[in-house]
């Protein structure tokens, strides 16, 4: 994105550095240029974790708080209104999580949470087997219960593949369980980069002076990662599995028929880490393209255009995307949302990349 | 007198010279046909000739040959008789053994008796001895080893992990399942060494595989060495025929397959995945066993080695994955001990035991101290049984396993990093595995001699990773499993091997579909 504050700040750079007459030198260990581009390069980090990673955790936190008790309510009141405002919930809860797999690395990584709370596929047979167990489905228990066996998707299961006459006493103790598992989870997802002794997003706004992130470089090199993580994963694993195989069960997302929205928001988050934005919450800060527009405004600004082109081109997969990978008709637009993602990931690291680690 | 002389001189000059020329003797110039006929005799004579030369060569190679042969049997029984007089455990299927041999093992160390003389002496006049020896090898070294090819159909798909259990299929797998070298060194009073390298799956470094216990990602396994493992290196120390000290690494005395872990020690194509998935396939770890061999009847073995890595427990296979051997080193501040005895009937080709495993500190070992309040011990208990009477073979092993602190562990591990490459599922605190083969050699009904084995056979394997699990754990019946295997086994002189199998596999419940798969093995040993 080529931004007017995009702009201003590379004009700014452009005075400072030459007022400075190039006598500053970098000791950073970051990236090429003089101290002013660290200040610039850091702002994008800052803004990355506080405009991007931490407000979506923290969006994630509440909307899993609202799931919580969208579904107390349900049980208390099992009607279909009620119903269908778990569904609701668990939909709204689903946006900030797909959107936060652009970054998995850090906390949710090492300490496991992304099995945890998005295990796919579930199967069936082993939730029908819990349900069917004589087991008490305490929140501990399903704590202990195989990721497969717990997390949005095992909430999916509860309150999309029933109707509201089906939810009896176990249905609804598995899933409140369930879901004040991930509400706990996210609770911790958000403080581990916002709070806590050590939080992460004080260790990535820290690169050059820690070993996790050796130099700023490293962190932006981690940004882009992140990115190319999920388009990889949404073109050639969450679309390219069920459709190559023809296999309903590997859709994510295929009991509530929220695959596509998954997809689209999983390329949003990658969006946001690009840019530094989060326009849903109404966050403009300095990201990635900023710092290519200034070698290169033409790449800079196809990229986000590409990364817009793949959420379009998912968004235009017949729905529901489960009975769109079985009908010929609509496997132009599969394979098109697939070469959408896979062009964006080519331009990220093979243009953009080189262009961050001048 | 002169011209007398000069003439007779003359008259003999001439006559010499006349008797030389083919003038002096008219009557013995051939005939043509004569000619011929000598001619003919000569090449009957060179005919005869070559054949004998031809005969004479036969007879040289067919000789040269003979003593090849010979010399190739002296060979082999000079490397057999130190195997057939060590009557350690790895052996023990080899029960009743020809005493012609044994008496010449006995010969063979009286000739030992001389060279350490000899060794000793050379060592008292200052000699350097190893650098001596090495000319001739301060070791008898003796290659062995086995190779162990797999073909396989199945009729299911790899992922177990969905809707009814694994979908169906029709898929062909080949596989270089694993190539052994093993190199065995002994020297004088019973002090010797072996290495043994082996080489999975015919690669090296690292491979990917997909993680079906992780929800199908793809992972890259990094083992130590790739897929090549040093599974044994010990230096041993026999005593007379009672003991033997080993320090390094060995295989445990725990379970059946550390001691049947050639192809042609066990029937079925594959070894029994009920063993295999309870506890580390053919074990070794590092440390010290004492093996005492106290009659012919009873032999007593103690271990104390490296324990397990709780970081490496899981649902699946329970704590296999705890074997050591991510990292460089061997983590061994928790110990493990374990002990086994055994009872031999050699007439009747019948052993029995039972063996015993105590893990003092399983989460000692992990890679970083954070489990430090937890010691989660693990606890196995084995009985085997090995049989070979007249045409039936057979062996079969049951185990059952307890890990204490499971709960502990289990809610640690799933907080572990994805770079660790573990499970991060929950390990139950039970375990139990069973299985038992038998087989019949019908070779000599079909026309075979003795040094040929067929036999049909059948092999039953039953084991469940969540055995009584804790009332927090779901008790998932996915990991209760049930093999029937049933096949022909052949082998030629206990050595080549070809065995075809059909295998059945049942989840534990009846929603879950039921998976065949036929194996075709073959190999060697050597």
């Amino acid at each position: 994105m080529l931004s007017k504050k995009g702009i201003l700040v590379t004009i700014v750079s452009i005075l400072f550095v030459l007022s400075c007459g190039g006598g500053g030198s970098d000791d950073s260990g970051g990236g090429g240029g003089g101290g002013t581009n660290d200040e610039f390069i850091q702002s994008i980090i800052d803004d990355y974790v506080d405009n991007v990673v931490i407000p979506t955790y923290d969006h994630l936190r509440e909307r899993s708080a609202t799931l919580r008790e969208a579904c107390e309510a349900l049980e208390a009141d099992p009607t279909e209104e009620s119903l269908e405002a778990a569904r609701e919930a668990w939909f709204a809860a689903r946006i900030p999580w797909e959107q936060s797999e652009s970054w998995l690395f850090g906390p949710v990584d090492f300490k496991g949470h992304d099995p945890a709370l998005d295990s796919w596929p579930v199967n069936r047979t082993d939730l029908d087997a819990v349900l069917s167990s004589d087991a008490e489905l305490t929140e501990e228990f399903v704590g202990n219960l195989d990721p497969t066996l717990k997390g949005f998707h095992t909430a999916e299961y509860l309150l999309f593949a029933f109707d509201v006459d089906e939810l009896g006493a176990r249905e609804f103790e598995y899933l409140i369980s369930v879901v004040r598992d991930i509400e706990s989870t996210s609770e911790e997802l958000y403080t581990d980069w916002a709070g806590g002794d050590e939080p992460f997003g004080e260790i990535m706004k820290g690169a050059g002076n820690n070993s996790v992130f050796p130099s700023q470089v490293s962190a932006l090199e981690q940004i882009i990662e992140g990115m190319s993580i999920i388009l990889d994963e949404v073109a050639n694993g969450k679309i390219a599995e069920p459709f190559d195989n023809q296999d309903v069960e590997a859709v994510e997302s295929q009991f509530s028929f929220n695959s596509r929205q998954d997809f689209a928001n999983d390329v949003r988050g990658a969006l946001h880490a690009y840019t530094g934005d989060h326009p849903g919450l109404g966050l403009i800060g300095t990201g990635l393209d900023e710092l290519v527009a200034e070698s290169d405004p033409e790449l800079a600004q196809r990229m986000e255009d590409e990364i817009n082109d793949a959420i379009d081109a998912i968004l235009a997969i017949p729905q529901p995307f489960r009975d769109a990978i079985l009908d010929p008709d609509a496997a132009d637009e599969i394979v098109a949302a697939q070469e959408a993602c896979r062009q964006a990931f080519d331009t990220l690291n093979n243009e953009v990349l080189p262009v961050i680690q001048q | 007198m002169k011209i007398y002389s000069l003439i007779l001189s003359t008259l003999g000059i001439c006559l010499t010279a006349f008797l030389l020329t083919e003038a002096a003797y008219p009557q013995a110039a051939p005939s043509k046909d004569e000619f011929q006929e000598l001619k003919e005799m000569i090449q009957e004579l060179k005919k005869e000739n070559a054949e004998r030369t031809a005969e004479l060569e036969k007879m040289k190679k067919e000789n040269a040959e003979k003593i090849q042969s010979l010399e190739k049997r002296i060979d082999e029984l000079t490397a057999e008789q130190p195997k057939t007089a060590k009557p350690s455990p790895q052996e023990k299927e080899g029960v009743g053994e020809d005493e012609g041999e044994v008496e010449k093992y006995t010969e063979e160390e009286d000739e030992r008796d001389i060279d350490e003389e000899d060794f000793f002496e050379r060592i008292n006049a200052g000699d350097k001895p190893y650098k001596k020896l090495a000319e001739e090898g301060p070791f008898k070294l003796t290659w062995e080893g086995y190779a162990d090819i797999l073909f396989s159909w199945y009729n299911y798909g790899p992922n177990q992990n969905r809707p009814g259990g694994s979908g169906s299929d029709n898929r062909l797998e080949f596989d270089l399942t694993r190539f052994v070298l093993e190199l065995e060194g002994e020297m004088f009073a019973g002090l010797g060494f072996e290495a043994e390298v082996e080489f999975e799956h015919g690669g090296t470094g690292s491979t990917f595989e997909i993680e079906y216990e992780e929800f199908g990602e793809y992972e890259q396994e990094i083992e130590k060495g790739g897929e090549v493992n040093v599974e044994e290196l010990y230096l041993s120390k026999k005593f007379s025929d009672w003991g033997k000290l080993k320090a390094g690494r060995f295989y445990l005395a725990i379970g059946l397959m550390s001691f049947l872990n050639k192809p042609t020690d066990y029937l079925a194509a594959r070894r029994p995945e009920s063993e295999t998935n309870v506890i580390p396939a053919v074990w070794d770890e590092m440390g010290a066993s004492f093996e005492y061999y106290v009659n012919d009847n009873w032999d007593l073995t103690f271990q104390v080695v490296n324990g397990l890595d709780s970081t490496g427990f899981g649902s699946l296979n329970w704590i296999t994955g705890g074997h050591q051997g991510k990292f460089e080193t061997i983590k061994a501040t928790g110990l493990a001990l374990v002990g086994r005895v055994d009872f031999k009937l050699p007439n009747y080709g019948l052993l029995v035991g039972t063996s015993a495993y105590y893990g003092i500190d399983t989460s000692a070992n992990r890679p970083k101290d954070d489990l430090p309040d937890v010691d989660a011990p693990l606890l196995l208990l084995d009985a085997h049984v090995i049989f070979e009477h007249g045409r039936w073979r057979g062996s079969g092993d049951v185990i059952w396993g307890h890990l204490w602190d499971a709960e502990e562990v289990s809610e640690r591990n799933k907080r572990l990093s994805n770079n660790l490459d573990v499970p991060r599922t929950a390990v139950s605190d039970n375990a139990f595995s069973s299985w038992g083969e038998i087989g019949y050699n019908i070779n000599t009904y079909v026309g075979l001699d003795h040094l040929h084995r067929l036999e049909p056979f059948v092999r039953v394997d039953y084991y469940d990773t969540f055995f009584n699990p804790r009332d927090t754990l779901f008790d998932n019946p996915r990991y209760e499993r049930t093999v029937f295997t049933g096949g022909l086994s052949y082998t030629f002189v206990n050595s080549i091997f070809v065995k075809l199998d059909y295998a059945y596999r049942m989840l534990g419940s009846d929603d879950f579909n039921g998976e065949s798969g036929i194996d075709l093995a073959f190999g060697w040993v050597y």
